[in-house]
């Protein structure tokens, strides 16, 4: 009787993927920008910074509508006003702290956003199921 | 940069490698992906701040948003609009019929509702909040009623168990749970601008950035995503199905994408009612996806969308049918809101120029339902880059109409036929969402931009790439991150300059609140 060997009947998937995918450079933590662009950030902290610190501003709405006041006294009042209505320290601290942390994320985001370049065409194709 | 193609990692193998590398994002933009996730933290420790910001139950509706959460909580049914017939008939015989009312412990809060008569320092109605108006001419009416119980149920439901949970805390801290819940639908709206834009343009970086960055930072879409409402639903799941159309016309709409988007369709008008306005996008973009010859393709397709939307919408509106006799309860909205009256035909307020400037004021501003109007100054800031992108637009389809050169280098001013398509789309969502709002405003004076919003993610993405138009390819890293740093002093300026000072103050007596002022 004729014997026949036959490969043994695989999975799909090993099939399919190569023992590693390839994997392209780590992205560094944080992507280096051009002078110009690190200029262009440092201008934008420094900017807000000093607006959130030192500015002053027209109040466009509620009680003291007109009045040119500190930006920093218009944050302490609404702080202020947290406490006011019954907020305790901890809430205060913490909605504090969201405003802070907004601000630094806001800082790093703006970093990401001029490193980002175009990816080379074929990289990046957004070909998944979508859903 | 790491490059997987897709056609190596094919889904159906179902592997946990290919699922850990599309979790991680690996091989495909990490660097895109960095940012989106920044981007997303970044937007909901501001929405968290934005919570506490906003005066109690400022937002518009709120308080009637917050009564239809109350109502659904703690006595297991919906909410209805008072019969005014029924209503005066009761009111004749001695007693109104019972009404779904706002609890009369938030009259405090009457001036940000609509149909309150509202006089909260008076000591007559602060303990017994009026519930009856005399119009002169035009007899009584309900006042203080839950004006907005012929909404759709989706987020109310979905907002139960948090109330059901907190039912121990008391109204006002179980506002702001609930205005928390808000932001995960803000989270997917911006989620799906960034998938909309990679699904388009896969690697452009300047709409790759601007795009999820300006839909993060809109003040109003913000707004949205910080209040008690349902239209943050209406805006989150319009975003995906924007998103899923421009994937179904680079897929040509297979039909387990279909079924997905009956679904989303459903869930939309299961969430505000303006949803209507998205059928016909999601039709043109079927047909301009699949071929309007193939109409065995197109009524499978058809099918597959149209009975998930049906059997998830189809209830709800039937309800609507046997309570108010129409699908949208809007004729009983007329009969009470007698102040509610038409603005001028269509053709009219298209043309009309307050009608347009209003419009566009209350896209940027008006929060504490029309309460803080932006400065000129500050709106102008605004239309200017926004005049600007619209041009710039203007200047892209002229490129890639006539295939003008200088272009072959960059393939967003290529686009394949399918983006081509996904573009028109895009501006049929605006422009109907758009002309939806005229339309409105031919029976109602409360006609507002709000309505529109769901359409924030396509008109985001045709700014965007209209301001890209007018950026030399140099000039587009610092162009991205002036766009996004510009968003986030806007956003700076508005809270310090109006918000803030608005919601300490509101409470002083010398502050004209009028509304609609």
């Amino acid at each position: 009787m004729a014997e026949v060997t036959v490969a043994r009947a695989q999975r799909e998937e090993s099939l399919t993927f190569p023992p590693e995918a390839p994997v392209g450079p780590v992205p560094q933590l944080v992507p280096a920008l051009p002078r110009s662009l690190i200029i262009l950030w440092a201008a934008f902290v420094v900017a807000t910074a000093g607006f959130l610190i030192t500015g002053r501003l027209r109040i466009g709405a509620g009680h003291m509508i007109g009045r040119r006041m500190p930006a920093r006294e218009i944050w302490s009042r609404f702080f202020a006003f947290l406490t006011d209505h019954g907020a305790s320290a901890s809430l205060v601290l913490f909605v504090t702290a969201t405003a802070i942390v907004a601000l630094v994320f806001a800082a790093v985001a703006f970093w990401l956003a001029l490193a980002l370049q175009d990816a080379p065409p074929k990289s990046v194709a957004d070909n998944s199921a979508e859903m | 940069m790491a490059e997987l193609e897709d056609s190596s990692l094919s889904p159906t193998a179902g592997s946990k490698r290919w699922q850990l590398n599309r979790l991680t994002g690996r091989g495909r933009w990490p660097q895109a992906t960095r940012f989106i996730v920044v981007l997303l933290i970044l937007y909901a420790v501001k929405q968290v701040f934005s919570v506490a910001a906003y005066y109690p139950f400022s937002g518009h509706d709120e308080l009637a948003h917050f009564s239809y959460v109350r109502t659904l909580a703690t006595e297991g049914r919906l909410p209805e609009l008072p019969d005014l017939a029924a209503w005066r008939a009761g009111l004749r015989g001695g007693d109104p019929p019972p009404t779904d009312e706002i609890p009369a412990e938030l009259y405090p809060y009457c001036r940000f509702t609509l149909d309150w008569y509202c006089d909260p320092d008076s000591p007559r109605w602060s303990d017994d909040p009026p519930r009856i108006v005399t119009v002169p001419g035009m007899g009584y009416f309900p006042s203080g009623y839950q004006y907005a119980a012929n909404h759709p149920p989706l987020y109310y439901a979905t907002m139960v168990p948090l109330y059901a949970a907190s039912s121990a805390a008391s109204s006002v801290a179980q506002h702001y749970l609930l205005r928390l819940a808000a932001i995960p639908f803000g989270l997917l709206t911006v989620y799906a601008a960034y998938r909309a834009t990679r699904a388009l343009f896969p690697g452009d970086a300047f709409l790759t950035v601007t795009v999820p960055a300006f839909v993060a930072f809109q003040p109003q879409i913000s707004y949205e995503a910080a209040m008690v409402n349902n239209d943050i639903v209406a805006i989150a799941s319009t975003s995906v199905i924007l998103w899923w159309l421009i994937a179904g016309l680079r897929d040509r709409f297979p039909l387990r994408h279909c079924a997905a988007l009956g679904i989303a369709l459903g869930l939309d008008l299961l969430a505000k009612g303006t949803a209507i306005t998205v059928a016909p996008i999601i039709a043109a973009a079927v047909v301009l996806g699949a071929g309007w010859r193939d109409w065995r393709g197109l009524l499978v397709r058809g099918v597959a969308i149209g009975i998930p939307a049906v059997l998830l919408a189809a209830p709800w509106y039937l309800f609507l049918y046997r309570t108010y006799g129409d699908f949208s309860g809007l004729a009983r909205v007329k009969e009470l809101q007698y102040w509610n009256g038409p603005m001028g035909s269509f053709f009219e307020l298209l043309v009309d120029p307050d009608f347009i400037t209003n419009r566009f004021r209350e896209t940027w501003g008006e929060f504490g339902w029309r309460q803080i109007h932006l400065r000129p100054e500050l709106l102008w800031a605004i239309a200017i880059p926004t005049i600007l992108a619209s041009v710039g637009l203007v200047v892209y389809a002229v490129i890639v109409w006539r295939r003008l050169p200088g272009s072959r280098q960059d393939p967003v001013m290529q686009p394949e036929p399918w983006q081509g398509y996904a573009l028109i789309v895009l501006f049929l969502t605006c422009v109907v969402s758009y002309l939806a709002v005229v339309e409105f405003g031919t029976s109602f004076a409360l006609s507002q931009a709000r309505y529109y919003f769901p359409a924030i993610n396509a008109g985001a993405l045709l700014l965007m790439l209209g301001l890209r138009s007018l950026l030399p390819r140099q000039a587009r890293p610092a162009g991205q991150g002036i766009v996004f740093g510009a968003l986030v002093l806007l956003n700076i300026v508005i809270m310090t300059g109006y918000v803030l000072p608005f919601t300490t103050t509101v409470d002083e007596p010398s502050v004209t609140w009028t509304w609609g002022g």
